[in-house]
């Protein structure tokens, strides 16, 4: 059980409206102080209360979006006019969305409101890569093609997971480029647990089924007798994580490459696909709950 | 783990010498990466046989795949081409491959090929990724792999016999039967690469 109160005034005064146990509110415009729905909390509230048991993070956004403001357990803040909020002033009557935890979340105390992807990080991953388009964008070439990484972006935000969107292109001089697309999932250790949502796009898009490549529990299975020598009484569960690191890939490389079957190209498009494998892993690397120093954080 | 490039051309130069003629890495005129030509002969007295194939740089995964918070597993891909003698676009094939290590040795765990045929799509070809639960008793990951090639090849002929029915290609080239060698040297060549 844990609890936060927000008031419409300063001191704790006004319409109160209080939340109880662990949720996500990406939303604001749809939470009333009233049971008449006169008025609602989006871009409405001035004082914070949590109980001890409450880990809060407000943000200046909807769909946990823009600034944020981590609240601790026990918070008395009566005055948000009083709290600095970024360089856009304070946060009265700015919150528009908020997430509430009843245990400490991993990356609470880096002071981020998820795990984030440092994205100097990844693009030191790959071979002699460059940033392109105001460093949004960064490039490398392998084999004989170029392939672009985009800027990961923040899709969304529950209690237990984080989401980022990731798109990546295949310079194809030839015609138009190759693009494909996917979301990122993340446990609040910033462990990557899934990949949803894949498509691929040359010409016209096709997508794999989120079935195909998250059901990896099934199918390929990678664990014979290699897991053995270093898992020191811990097989299984070492085992499984080795399955899900080379099976995401494979089941990847496997529908995607299916898909492609029929198609002919310089073969750069066709090494888009180990790009995506690579992609993957370095993903994994890059996620991080650590307190950031100098790097790139996506809000 | 790590995939040593020069080791690989190293051991390219010394796998089947006689009818692997492999040289040292370079650049190709419009690309900046390295990538590496060879010959294939099976029969090296016989100069009509020879083919040319290029293997460009590996790349790996960096850093290696994360497995219990440690850096445990490896993923190495690479492109090869088969250069045609027809004057068609070359030819592909994509080659993924994974490493463990059985006790301080790299040692393969998967690999999967993917085949592309630039002047006949329709005989493109992809396997499924080869591990050591889906080998027959007594086998291994790259001979399954291997053999799964070498039929697929053999029955190109019949293939391309059906396609020059309707006109769209008269003869295989001949460099395609090769196909499951020249994968064979890539594959066990990088495992030899890895340290």
């Amino acid at each position: 059980m844990c609890s936060v109160s927000f008031f419409q005034k300063s001191d704790f005064k006004g319409k109160g409206k209080a939340f109880n146990d662990a949720q996500v509110q990406p939303d604001l415009t749809y939470q009333y102080y009233d049971s008449n729905q006169s008025e609602f909390l989006f871009d409405n509230i001035d004082t914070i209360q949590t109980d001890s048991n409450a880990w809060v993070i407000v943000f200046d956004n909807i769909g946990y979006k823009g600034n944020y403001l981590l609240v601790e357990p026990n918070s008395n803040i009566s005055d948000l006019n009083k709290v600095h909020r970024d360089n856009k002033g304070d946060w009265k009557n700015q919150i528009k969305s908020f997430i509430m935890y009843d245990v400490k979340p991993p990356f609470w105390d880096a002071g981020v409101a998820r795990p984030y992807i440092d994205y100097g990080k990844l693009a030191s991953y790959y071979p002699q890569s460059y940033t392109e388009k105001d460093n949004n964008t960064f490039a490398y070439q392998i084999e004989d093609s170029i392939y672009r990484i985009n800027c990961p972006i923040f899709s969304n935000q529950t209690l237990d997971k984080v989401v980022y969107s990731i798109t990546l292109d295949h310079e194809n001089a030839a015609s138009k480029d190759d693009h494909a697309s996917f979301l990122a999932v993340f446990d609040n250790k910033g462990v990557l647990q899934d990949i949803t949502s894949f498509v691929w796009a040359k010409g016209g898009a096709f997508q794999i089924s989120d079935d195909a490549v998250s059901d990896i529990e099934d199918g390929i299975d990678f664990i014979a007798d290699l897991a053995d020598p270093f898992t020191d009484g811990a097989a299984t569960e070492i085992a499984k994580q080795i399955d899900r690191a080379f099976s995401i890939s494979c089941k990847l490389f496997n529908f995607a490459s299916m898909k492609i079957y029929k198609l002919t190209d310089n073969g750069g498009m066709f090494y888009f696909l180990p790009v995506i494998c690579h992609t993957i892993n370095r993903l994994s690397w890059a996620s991080s709950i650590e307190y950031p120093d100098h790097i790139v954080i996506i809000k | 783990m790590k995939f040593d490039i020069d080791i690989f051309n190293a051991k390219m130069k010394e796998y089947d010498s006689e009818k692997l003629v492999t040289n040292n890495w370079g650049i190709k005129k419009g690309t900046n990466n390295l990538m590496m030509e060879y010959t294939y002969n099976p029969e090296p007295m016989n100069a009509s046989l020879l083919e040319n194939f290029r293997t460009w740089e590996q790349e790996s995964s960096s850093p290696n795949i994360k497995v219990a918070d440690t850096e445990t597993g490896l993923i190495v891909t690479c492109k090869i081409d088969y250069v045609r003698p027809d004057k068609q676009l070359d030819d592909h094939i994509i080659l993924m491959t994974g490493f463990l290590p059985k006790g301080n040795t790299p040692t393969l765990c998967f690999a999967q090929v993917l085949v592309e045929f630039t002047a006949n799509e329709n005989l493109n070809f992809n396997t499924e990724a080869i591990t050591n639960q889906t080998v027959e008793k007594g086998s291994d990951i790259t001979s399954t792999l291997i053999k799964i090639l070498t039929k697929y090849c053999n029955l190109l002929p019949n293939s391309i016999k059906s396609q020059s029915e309707i006109g769209q290609m008269v003869d295989a080239p001949k460099g395609w039967k090769y196909f499951p060698d020249i994968v064979k040297a890539n594959i066990e060549c990088m495992a030899e690469s890895i340290y």
